[in-house]
């Protein structure tokens, strides 16, 4: 058995299996790189670097996730079947250790991390992260917020039966983008069925799918439900979309519920209050030079609260969260800044793996320059 | 007021038509002026404190779309522009490469009844552009523009900028109107010109009686008698150039010294935002009147005049530079102005190009003197190559590695200064070949670059840190240049393969020329893979994210994938010496890609500019690079 797993190893492990796995991947990053041009950054990432694999032509190819696990496998097999571990060899073996610990970390990081920005205009505080791309449906009562739904996991025609909610929702339609008009100019709104009454935003505006933007960021999301509940006559109908201005209302037979579109927001275990946001351009020019947020971050949980100055370039830490200055909005009465906070886990495997890949390479070139090429 | 000015204004438009040319003409000039002093005097402009030379040749280059202007002629086009616009709307100043639009212009002023002849050198002045831009509006709105309106947008940006910098000194030059005589004595006329800045205390009282002749004879200019005329002309030109040249402050000339004295070093304004809210310290009076009396001088056709003037104003401002940062500006306008001057880039590909004459000399006829100058050309090439480097690190104070015009230069020192190395290792003569013919081509791409953009250009945000600019910058970029150089040696290595009968000294050096490709395609794999991945740390550092698949991140992973692969396909055994040296001779085809091509594309946060000329170029030079490593790896092949 050994035997046999060590042959199937030295298999893999040949520089063979490098040389083919490369040229897929040096297609697969031309290609996802291209497509940016017509898809944007976000969904050309996810369709094509972000996968296990992606269809073109019905054919399924591998994606990046695929394509750098391979690449992992023979590395691993490598150094565990095929390197003699003497110091000749020293400079390779360390190479792709530190290769396989970078690709690692990519994988890893790529599955954990969490991503989001914080908005927050000056004198105010926030503590929840929203998501740059999920956008979810929010069901709530007049206490609770009782379900976040995804809004790319709705489909039309879906009818939800949701706990604690005592009206079955039907979804008519659900789109990651979303074109607002107004009702009159939504034929589908002329032949509605007698029983049907329009509620909330719907009675002025309605919503049509349209082709998602290359930025994913600037893609509005938005639903329209038909809601029937028991006991009441007739079926009804809104639409919602993110941004909207305020929750729409629909007052059911025990109380009142509330529906939005927002993007899925996370908890931050600690506040961070904006006191003064500060641009800097360069004279006589609009070019930014800098772009500065003074904030005081604070966590009520040990009670702690100080000042810290977060500019590009100069991220912010704690408790796991790296703040980065990220943008900002000098379009309403106050000035707001815009940071990324990022959680990663695998933050430091890119620093191990270069550790170990200059030295490794350093070593190799050493050796090789006193022996043979 | 102004409102009822509109039919006065109808009939007075073909009187003074165009704003700079309601401004009194000039004598035509000599030209001999000495512009020493003047050149050097600071300009505030993107961002940065520049001599007025480096701003006329920044300026005289894009509107001319060369590389290359005579810096004589972009002085005397500046001055001209700031002190005499009427004869400098006359000077042939913008290059009109697209036949379509030249052909649009010159069919306009047909239409207009303007006579203009096709212009031999495709130059057109602002006065031939005026009644075209005048009167053809284009949307120019939606993202996708045709070529014909990228065209039309860049000579109406051209054009627009010229227009500013002839409105610069508009306050302070004489008018080409009359006052009436009863105003005479009650408006006081320093060297009895009239000027904008004169008439400005006056423009109420002016206004007042040109409404009184309004009321009593309406707007019918032909009812009006010369006086009156006269009036209304001063008035109409007044609030032409007032309107247009308040809010203009392209020029930023003088410093806004503070009440001590001092003034901020990035504060400046243009005479206009001067006028309209300086604080008007007395050192503020006398560095105007050093201008007034250059512009005077110049007006005047008096060189002696206008050089000790310029002297004065440039000794003032360095003096008042002194007491707030000594010998700053001061030091730096004398680097800049010798690097102006000094052009140590055209120095440097002269001397390759000498360099490679005298290798291809040594090949034919080895004598001592041929490698001796060849050998001297790189040498002395890479030195003026380095000073380069060195004079425009000093002038920006940063790591000159930022823009893709300072990448390429960067890349090829890379090239040159291997190459040397190598060259003293083996005293084989092909280095120097190899190091000058990528030194060359590489600055011969770099100035494709100079007439787009300026080559000294401020950093926005994200890329403003010495630090990283220092490691992930330099390192990628030494990796391009290790890139490169492997392909070209991997070009001679293929080359030395054509002779069919060789003794064995030849194949001792095609050996060693072997090796010395491979070691650099490692070298260079570690260069760049290192260079990628402490980028990738800087994205961390300042977006948060290790990789983003940002297509410059990408063109630098297909480097390094290029090269692990060819590694790869050498250890594998796949790949005999032919084969290998093949796939590195195309590595300048994956390094354009990865350099030049992903800007193509436009999206991502690092791109930085792109024209369509450089694609054309790009395709061209992808396919005749296949062309020619193919024909090499045919005629090796057939000779294995």
């Amino acid at each position: 058995m050994f035997k046999e797993i060590n042959k199937f190893g030295k298999k893999l492990a040949s520089p063979k299996w490098v040389f083919y796995i490369l040229p897929l991947l040096i297609l697969l990053l031309i290609l996802g790189t291209v497509e940016q041009k017509n898809l944007g950054l976000y969904h050309a990432t996810q369709i094509y670097f972000s996968s296990f694999y992606f269809t073109a032509f019905g054919i399924p190819f591998p994606g990046g996730y695929s394509l750098i696990a391979l690449l992992s496998i023979t590395i691993v097999c490598k150094l565990a079947f095929k390197s003699e571990w003497r110091l000749k060899n020293s400079g390779i073996i360390l190479t792709h250790l530190g290769v396989l610990v970078l690709l690692i970390g990519g994988l890893f990081t790529a599955f954990t991390q969490e991503e989001g920005y914080l908005y927050i205009p000056e004198g105010q505080s926030q503590n929840k992260i929203s998501d740059y791309h999920r956008r979810v449906m929010i069901i709530a009562d007049e206490e609770n917020i009782l379900h976040f739904l995804d809004i790319e996991d709705l489909n039309d025609g879906q009818i939800l039966n949701l706990k604690g909610v005592p009206f079955s929702i039907n979804v008519l339609e659900a789109c990651s983008n979303c074109k607002i008009i107004k009702a009159e100019d939504d034929p589908s709104l002329d032949s509605l069925d007698e029983d049907v009454t329009l509620f909330g935003p719907a009675q002025f505006m309605s919503i049509k799918e349209k082709e998602l933007e290359k930025e994913n960021e600037t893609n509005i999301a938005g639903i329209r439900i038909e809601i029937q509940e028991e006991g009441q006559a007739g079926r009804y109908v809104t639409n919602f979309f993110e941004g909207f201005t305020k929750p729409v209302e629909y007052q059911g037979a025990d109380k009142t519920y509330y529906f939005g579109v927002t993007r899925a927001k996370r908890d931050l275990p600690f506040s961070v209050q904006l006191i003064d946001f500060e641009k800097e351009v360069y004279p006589g020019t609009q070019k930014a030079k800098e772009y500065r947020s003074h904030v005081i971050i604070r966590d009520d949980e040990k009670d702690l609260e100080w000042p810290a100055t977060i500019s590009m370039n100069e991220p912010a830490r704690y408790k796991g969260y790296t703040l980065y200055q990220s943008s900002f909005d000098d379009t309403g009465q106050v000035e707001a800044t815009v940071l990324s906070a990022v959680k990663n886990e695998g933050w430091l495997f890119p620093y191990i793996s270069t550790l170990i890949f200059i030295l490794g390479l350093v070593l190799h070139m050493f050796i090789q320059s006193r022996g043979r090429v | 007021m102004r409102f009822k000015f509109l039919n006065i204004a109808l009939i007075l438009a073909f009187v003074i038509w165009f704003v700079p040319l309601s401004l009194q003409a000039q004598e035509t000039k000599s030209h001999a002026f000495d512009y020493e002093y003047f050149e050097s005097l600071p300009v505030l402009h993107e961002g940065r404190l520049k001599p007025l030379q480096s701003f006329a040749i920044l300026h005289f280059r894009w509107f001319k779309n060369q590389s290359h202007v005579s810096h004589d002629e972009a002085m005397s086009w500046l001055t001209s522009s700031l002190f005499d616009p009427q004869s400098a709307a006359q000077t042939p100043l913008f290059k009109i490469d697209l036949p379509e639009l030249e052909n649009s212009i010159l069919a306009e002023l047909e239409n207009q009844g303007i006579s203009k002849q096709k212009s031999k050198k495709h130059l057109y002045s602002v006065a031939d552009l005026t009644p075209y831009v005048m009167a053809r509006r284009p949307n120019l709105s939606q993202d996708e523009l045709s070529v014909f309106e990228t065209a039309y947008k860049d000579l109406h940006a051209k054009y627009g900028a010229a227009i500013r910098i002839m409105q610069t000194m508009s306050l302070y030059l004489p008018m080409n109107v009359q006052i009436p005589n009863k105003f005479k004595e009650t408006i006081s006329l320093p060297n009895q010109e009239i000027r904008v800045i004169d008439l400005h205390a006056h423009e109420q009282f002016l206004s007042k009686e040109l409404k009184s002749v309004i009321k009593e004879k309406g707007d019918d200019i032909p009812n009006y008698t010369t006086e009156e005329q006269k009036l209304a002309q001063l008035l109409y030109a007044y609030h032409q150039l007032f309107g247009r040249g308040i809010s203009n402050d392209f020029v930023k000339l003088y410093p806004d010294f503070w009440q001590d004295g001092s003034y901020f070093e990035m504060e400046w304004l243009s005479p206009w935002q001067q006028f309209s809210f300086s604080k008007g310290h007395p050192k503020q009076v006398d560095y105007i009147q050093h201008w007034q009396d250059m512009s005077q001088a110049f007006r005047n056709n008096n060189q002696a005049a206008f050089f000790e003037a310029s002297k004065h104003a440039r000794d003032f401002i360095f003096e008042a530079e002194q007491a707030l940062n000594p010998s700053k500006l001061e030091n730096k306008t004398i680097v800049e102005i010798f690097y102006n001057d000094f052009q140590p880039l055209e120095l440097t590909m002269i001397l390759y190009l000498i360099s490679i004459i005298f290798v291809l000399c040594w090949f034919k006829w080895p004598k001592r003197v041929n490698s001796t100058i060849a050998e001297a050309g790189l040498i002395l090439g890479a030195v003026s190559h380095a000073l380069a480097l060195i004079l425009r690190g000093i002038i920006l104070e940063r790591p000159p590695v930022t823009t893709l015009y300072e990448s390429v230069i960067f890349v090829a020192i890379t090239v040159v200064l291997v190459s040397l190395i190598f060259f003293y290792r083996s005293k084989n003569y092909s280095h120097i070949l190899y190091g000058a013919i990528g030194g060359l081509i590489l600055l011969v791409i770099s100035s494709v670059f100079l007439s787009q953009e300026d080559s000294l250009q401020m950093l926005v945000a994200v890329l403003n840190t010495n630090f990283w600019l220092a490691v992930h910058v330099l390192m990628i970029t030494a990796g391009y240049g290790l890139c490169v150089l492997a392909a070209i040696m991997a070009h001679g290595w293929l080359g030395y393969g054509l002779v069919k009968t060789y003794d064995d000294a030849y194949k001792t050096k095609r050996d060693v020329l072997f090796k010395q490709t491979y070691f650099i395609t490692v070298l260079a794999l570690l260069i760049t893979t290192i260079g990628t991945v402490l980028g990738g740390i800087w994205a961390d550092q300042s977006w948060g994210r290790f990789w983003g698949w940002d297509p410059k991140e990408n063109g630098a992973l297909l480097i390094v994938l290029w090269l692990a692969w060819i590694i790869h396909g050498r250890l594998a055994g796949i790949f005999g010496k032919e084969l290998l040296m093949y796939f590195i001779g195309y590595l300048n085809i994956v390094v354009g890609l990865a350099w030049f091509g992903v800007n193509l594309l436009g999206v991502g946060l690092h791109s930085y500019g792109f024209t369509s000329g450089i694609a054309v170029g790009l395709i061209a030079f992808v396919i005749v690079e296949i062309l020619i490593l193919s024909t090499l790896l045919f005629f090796n092949k057939r000779r294995v």
